[in-house]
C-alpha cells in the first residue's frame, strides 16, 4: 500500500515533475524566445536608429537646400555730377525697400527733403570691393547730384547702393529661399515662433508629451482635430525628411527622428534650420520658403529690419500660409497676428505697452505688384539665355550663384510708363483699329552696349512670348542707314544728288520689283542726306542697286547682324525680318561711332561667397571708319530735325541732336522707331501678333512711344567729336553745290577732307559750277551685275 | 552609395515596424525624400577660370586710307596725313572718374588687373567720352596680353579724343607700345610717327 502509495506518490510526483519540467521547458523556451526576440528587436532598433541618425546627419550636415541663383539689377552709382532727379532716386530706394522717415538712423532708412536726401545705406559685398553701410548726405542742384558727404562731413567722390534683387532661377521643385543665420533674426521672431508654435521648445527632448497631452485634451473637448501638438523639431523633420503624405508610418517615424535630431544637435542649430525651411507662401509656381525670403516677399526688406508686428505676422502664418495669407485674408491674418502678440505678452516676451501699440498697427504688407522680383520677365529671359551658354540648369538653380546684370530699373520703369501711356493715346485716337496692339522695346546705353531695359509685350509682367528677342518682323526703312552707310563708304557723300524716280527691277521668274514712295510721288533730284531723312523709297532702291545688294548685306553684317540675309532687292526697303534686339545691335554700332560692342546684359557671375566665376567684359572693335559714321550720324539727325522723325524734334530740344530712323513695313503691319541720344538708345516696335495692318506708320506710332520715353530720361546730347579727315561745307539743297553760308535753302554738313562739292558763287542759281552728281556710272551696270549680262 | 542607402532604407523600415509593434502592411508607402542627391555636383565653371572671353585675333593688314575711296570698309586706324580735326578743349574730368582711375592705377600696380578692369568699366559708364579711361583700359588689356582688345580700346580713345592733341599724342604712343609688343612692328612704327605729328 505504502509502496503503492509511494508509487502513486511517486507517480504523482513524477507526473508533477513532468508537468513542472514541461512548464519549465515552456518557460525556458519562452525566455529564450523573448531574449532572441529582444535581441532581434534591439538589433532592429539599433539599425533603425543608426539609419535615422545617418539620414539626419547627412541632411543636416550636408548641403541642406538648393539655393536658386539670385539675379540683381545694376547697382546705382552715386557721384557728384550724376543726372538723376530725387523722384528717380526714390524709385530706386523704394525698389530696395527703404523706409522713408523723418530722421534716418538705421540701415534701410532714408529722409527726403527738397534739395537733399539722406540715405542710411545697407552696404553690399561686390566682387570688386565692399561698400560699407553708412549714412550718406546727397545734395541736389538742377536735376543732378552736386555733392555727397559721409556722416563726418568728409566728401565722397563715388559710392554705390546695393543692387535691387530682380529675380531668381528656381529648381524644379520651385522652392525659393534666402538663407539667414539665427543671429540675423530680429528680436522677437524666435520669441514669437516659440510662443505660438512650441512653448517648451528649449525644454523638451524633441517631442513634448505635455504638448501632445494638451493637444489631445483640446481636441477631445472640441470634439474635432484642432491641435497637433507637434514640436518645432517635429515640424522640421516633417518638412525636411518626409513627404507631405499623411501616413501612419510617417507619424511613427517622425517622433524617433525628432528625438535623434534633438539629441544630436543644439536647439539653436535646429531652430536655424527651421527658420530657413519653413514654408510661408506661394507666388504662382514659386514656393516661398524661410523667413529670410518671406521678409522680402511680404515686406520688401531684409529680415533684420523687420519690426515686432511684422515678425509676429510671419510667425502667425506658419500654421497655414494660405489660410492666413495677409494679402488675401487680411482680417484673419490680423487676428492671428494679434493672438501671437497676446501670447508673447502673456509669456513676458514683450511688455503690455508693446502689445497694445502693436495690435493697432496695420499689417504693413507691400503690394505684390510693387515687388521687383518677377517684375522683369523679358529681361530675365535674356539673362537666362545667356547664362545657359556657360552654366547648366542644375548649378543655376541650386548653387546660390549671384548674377549681376545691367538692368536699370529706373529706365525700365520709364520705358514701361511711356509705352503704356502712348498705347492708350493711340487707342483713343484710332479706336477699334488699334485694338489688340502688341509692343516691344529695347533700351541700351550706346556708349557701353549695355542693355538697360527690355519690354517683351504690352503686359510687361507677363512671362510669355518675348517679342523683343523672338519676334522676327520686317524692319521697313530701319534698314536704310545700312544702305546709306554703304554709299558713304563707297564714294558717295551727303550732298551727292540721287534720283528719286520710278524704278523697276526685273526678277527672274516673277513680276519685276517696282517700289513706290509712301506718298506715291517722285521727288526728282534729292541730296543723299535728305533722301534718308525723308525716307524716300525710289532713291534708296536706286542707290542700293547701284551699290550692289552684296555690299549692302556686307554692311549689315559689319554692323553686328549675324542672321543670314538673302539677296532680294526688296531687302533695300526692309523686307528683311529682324528682332528688336537685333535692330538695337545694328543701331548701337552706329551710335557708338562705328565701334561694335556686343550687347551686354550680364556683367558678372559670382558664387555664393562672392568669388567671381565669370565675367562678361566690355569689348570693342572698330568696324566702320569714323568719317563715314560721322556723316551717317549727321543724316540720321536730319531725320529728326527735318525728316520723318520731326515729331520728336517738336517735343525734345533740338540741342540734343537726336538721331534715328522710322520704319513701316508693307501694308503697315509693323510700326518701328530706332534712335539715340548721347547716352540712351531705344528701339520701339508696335504691331499685332496676327500680323494685321495698323492704322498708323512708324512716325505716327512707334515714334510717339520713343519720344515719350526719351522725354522722360535725362538725356545727354549726341555730339560726337569731329574726327580727323572731316571738313564742313555749306550746301545748296536743290543743286548740291557748295555755297556761301548766307544762301537760302542751304545746309552746313560734313564731308571727307577734299571731297566737298564744287563751289557756286551765286547760291547755286547758275551753272557756274558742276555739282558732283554721282551718276557717272551707267545705270544698267547694276542690272548687268545682278542678272548677268 | 545610393544602393547601400536603398537597402538600409528597407532594413530601417522593417526595424521600425517591429519596434512599434505595428502590423501595418504596405511598408512601401514610406517615402523618405532624399534632397541631398545633388550635393556632390560641382559647378561646371572652375573658380579659377576667370579668363576673359575676349578673343585675341590677329590684326588684319589694313590698306592705307584713300581720299577718293571706292573700295569700301577702310578704317582710320593707321597713320595718315589727313586734315587735323579742329582743336577743342577737353571738358573737366568728372571727380568720380578721377577717383576710379586712381583706384584702377593702384590696382594695376598691385597686379590686380581684373579688379582694375572692373573699376575702369565703372569709370567708362560714368565718362564714356573721357579718352583717359580708354587708354587705361587699353593698358590693362596690354598687361593681360590681350593685345587685340588693348588696341581697340586705344582706338576708341583716339576717336573720342579727336581735337585734343596732347591726349592724341599719348594715345598714339600707347598704341605703338601695344603694337610692338604684339609683334606688329610696321603698325607700331606708323603709330609712333602719328604720335609725333601732334
Amino acid at each position: 500500500m505504502v509502496s503503492r502509495k509511494k508509487a502513486s506518490t511517486k507517480a504523482v510526483k513524477s507526473k508533477k515533475t513532468i508537468k513542472q519540467t514541461r512548464k519549465a521547458r515552456v518557460w525556458r523556451w519562452l525566455l529564450s524566445f523573448t531574449l532572441k526576440l529582444s535581441i532581434i528587436l534591439m538589433l532592429f532598433l539599433a539599425v533603425g536608429l543608426f539609419y535615422l541618425d545617418a539620414q539626419i546627419r547627412q541632411k543636416f550636415e550636408g548641403k541642406r537646400w538648393s539655393i536658386p541663383a539670385k539675379v540683381y539689377a545694376r547697382p546705382l552709382d552715386l557721384y557728384s555730377g550724376l543726372e538723376i532727379s530725387i523722384t528717380d532716386l526714390k524709385v530706386e530706394l523704394k525698389g530696395l525697400g527703404y523706409r522713408f522717415v523723418k530722421k534716418a538712423k538705421l540701415p534701410g532708412e532714408a529722409e527726403i527733403a527738397s534739395t537733399r536726401v539722406k540715405i542710411y545705406s545697407r552696404g553690399f559685398e561686390f566682387s570688386d570691393g565692399i561698400e560699407v553701410s553708412q549714412l550718406l548726405t546727397i545734395s541736389f542742384n538742377q536735376g543732378a547730384i552736386s555733392a555727397i558727404s559721409a556722416e563726418n562731413g568728409s566728401p565722397i567722390s563715388i559710392t554705390r547702393l546695393e543692387p535691387i534683387l530682380i529675380g531668381g532661377i528656381y529648381p524644379k521643385n520651385n522652392e525659393d529661399r534666402d538663407l539667414i543665420r539665427l543671429s540675423q533674426a530680429p528680436r522677437g521672431l524666435v520669441d514669437a515662433l516659440i510662443a505660438i508654435e512650441d512653448r517648451s521648445y528649449y525644454q523638451h527632448f524633441g517631442i513634448s508629451p505635455k504638448g501632445i497631452a494638451r493637444a489631445m485634451w483640446v481636441n477631445l473637448r472640441v470634439g474635432r482635430f484642432v491641435q497637433g501638438g507637434s514640436t518645432l523639431t517635429q515640424q522640421l523633420i516633417k518638412n525636411f525628411y518626409l513627404t507631405s503624405e499623411r501616413t501612419l508610418i510617417r507619424k511613427l517615424i517622425e517622433m524617433p527622428m525628432a528625438i535623434v535630431l534633438d539629441f544630436r544637435y543644439s536647439k539653436d542649430e535646429i531652430l536655424e534650420a527651421y527658420l530657413n525651411e519653413v514654408y510661408l507662401g506661394q507666388e504662382g509656381a514659386r514656393g516661398i520658403h524661410g523667413f529670410g525670403l518671406a521678409a522680402q516677399y511680404f515686406f520688401a526688406r531684409p529680415i533684420s529690419e523687420l519690426q515686432l508686428h511684422q515678425v509676429a505676422l510671419l510667425a502667425a502664418m506658419v500654421k497655414g500660409p494660405s489660410y492666413y495669407d495677409p494679402r488675401r485674408r487680411a482680417e484673419r491674418a490680423k487676428d492671428r497676428r494679434n493672438l501671437v502678440l497676446r501670447v508673447m505678452a502673456e509669456n513676458g516676451d514683450i511688455s503690455d505697452t508693446e502689445y497694445r501699440q502693436n495690435i493697432l498697427k496695420p499689417l504693413g504688407v507691400v503690394r505684390q505688384k510693387s515687388l521687383h522680383k518677377g517684375a522683369y520677365p523679358a529681361y530675365l529671359d535674356l539673362v537666362r539665355r545667356k547664362l545657359k551658354q556657360s552654366y547648366n540648369d542644375e548649378d543655376l538653380s541650386s548653387e546660390g550663384l549671384r548674377i549681376f546684370t545691367s538692368l536699370d530699373p529706373i529706365a525700365q520703369a520709364k520705358a514701361e510708363k511711356s509705352l503704356a501711356e502712348s498705347i492708350t493715346a493711340l487707342q483713343k485716337k484710332y479706336g477699334k483699329k488699334a485694338s489688340d496692339l502688341e509692343a516691344s522695346m529695347v533700351v541700351t546705353d550706346p556708349q557701353t552696349g549695355e542693355v538697360l531695359a527690355i519690354i517683351g509685350g504690352k503686359s510687361t509682367r507677363y512671362q510669355g512670348f518675348n517679342r523683343a528677342i523672338d519676334a522676327v518682323r520686317p524692319i521697313g526703312s530701319l534698314i536704310k542707314p545700312a544702305v546709306y552707310l554703304t554709299g558713304l563708304q563707297r564714294g558717295y557723300n551727303l550732298a551727292t544728288m540721287l534720283q528719286d524716280e520710278a524704278v523697276s527691277v526685273p526678277i527672274a521668274g516673277s513680276k519685276p520689283w517696282q517700289p513706290k514712295n509712301f506718298d506715291k510721288k517722285t521727288h526728282g533730284n534729292v541730296p543723299f542726306y535728305l533722301a534718308l531723312a525723308k525716307s524716300y523709297n525710289l532713291s534708296t532702291a536706286r542707290l542700293g542697286m547701284e551699290l550692289g545688294l552684296d555690299n549692302v548685306i556686307k554692311t549689315i553684317h559689319t554692323l553686328g547682324i549675324t542672321r543670314e540675309i538673302k539677296e532680294y532687292p526688296s531687302l533695300l526697303l526692309g523686307a528683311q525680318g529682324m528682332t528688336p534686339l537685333e535692330v538695337a545691335t545694328m543701331y548701337q554700332t552706329i551710335a557708338a561711332n562705328g565701334f561694335l560692342m556686343p550687347m551686354r546684359a550680364i556683367r558678372s557671375v559670382t558664387d555664393k561667397q562672392g568669388r567671381e566665376l565669370s565675367r562678361y567684359p566690355f569689348k570693342v572693335k572698330q568696324v566702320v571708319n569714323s568719317q563715314s559714321i560721322y556723316q551717317l550720324q549727321f543724316a540720321m539727325q536730319q531725320v529728326v530735325s527735318v525728316g520723318t522723325g520731326r515729331y520728336a524734334n517738336a517735343k525734345i530740344s533740338p540741342k540734343m541732336g537726336l538721331a534715328g530712323k522710322t520704319g513701316t513695313s508693307n501694308d503697315q503691319r509693323d510700326s518701328w522707331f530706332a534712335g539715340f541720344s548721347g547716352n540712351k538708345l531705344a528701339v520701339v516696335w508696335l504691331g499685332r501678333d496676327d500680323n494685321k495692318s495698323l492704322p498708323f506708320t512708324g512716325s505716327s506710332g512707334a515714334l510717339r512711344v520713343w519720344t515719350a520715353y526719351m522725354q522722360s530720361e535725362s538725356l545727354q546730347p549726341l555730339q560726337s567729336a569731329v574726327p580727323e579727315g572731316i571738313e564742313f561745307a555749306n550746301i545748296d539743297i536743290a543743286t548740291g553745290y557748295s555755297v556761301d553760308p548766307g544762301c537760302d535753302n542751304s545746309q552746313r554738313m560734313p564731308f571727307r577732307s577734299g571731297e566737298s562739292p564744287a563751289y557756286s558763287y551765286d547760291c547755286g542759281t547758275s551753272d557756274s559750277a558742276q555739282p558732283k552728281v554721282n551718276q557717272s556710272k551707267p545705270a544698267p551696270s547694276w542690272l548687268e551685275r545682278i542678272f548677268g549680262n | 552609395m545610393r544602393s547601400v542607402f536603398r537597402n538600409s532604407k528597407l532594413t530601417a523600415v522593417v526595424a521600425l515596424t517591429v519596434l512599434s509593434g505595428c502590423s501595418v502592411s504596405g511598408l512601401q508607402s514610406v517615402k523618405v525624400e532624399d534632397r541631398s542627391l545633388e550635393a556632390d555636383n560641382k559647378i561646371t565653371r572652375s573658380v579659377g577660370g576667370q579668363q576673359s572671353t575676349a578673343e585675341v585675333t590677329a590684326l588684319k593688314i589694313r590698306p592705307k586710307f584713300k581720299a577718293s575711296n571706292s573700295s569700301g570698309a577702310n578704317l582710320n586706324t593707321q597713320a595718315s596725313t589727313q586734315t587735323k580735326a579742329p582743336e577743342v578743349t577737353a571738358s573737366v574730368q568728372n571727380q568720380a572718374t578721377v577717383a576710379l582711375l586712381n583706384t584702377a592705377k593702384y590696382q594695376t600696380t598691385s597686379g590686380k588687373l581684373r579688379a582694375a578692369q572692373s573699376s575702369l568699366e565703372r569709370a567708362l559708364r560714368i565718362s564714356p567720352k573721357d579718352p583717359e579711361v580708354y587708354q587705361s583700359l587699353g593698358e590693362v588689356h596690354r598687361q593681360l596680353a590681350e593685345f587685340a582688345q588693348a588696341e581697340q580700346f586705344v582706338l576708341k580713345g583716339i576717336a573720342v579724343a579727336a581735337g585734343q592733341s596732347t591726349k592724341l599724342r599719348r594715345l598714339w604712343s600707347a598704341l605703338a607700345k601695344i603694337r610692338s609688343q604684339a609683334g606688329d612692328t610696321v603698325g607700331a612704327n606708323q603709330a609712333f610717327q602719328k604720335s609725333q605729328s601732334y
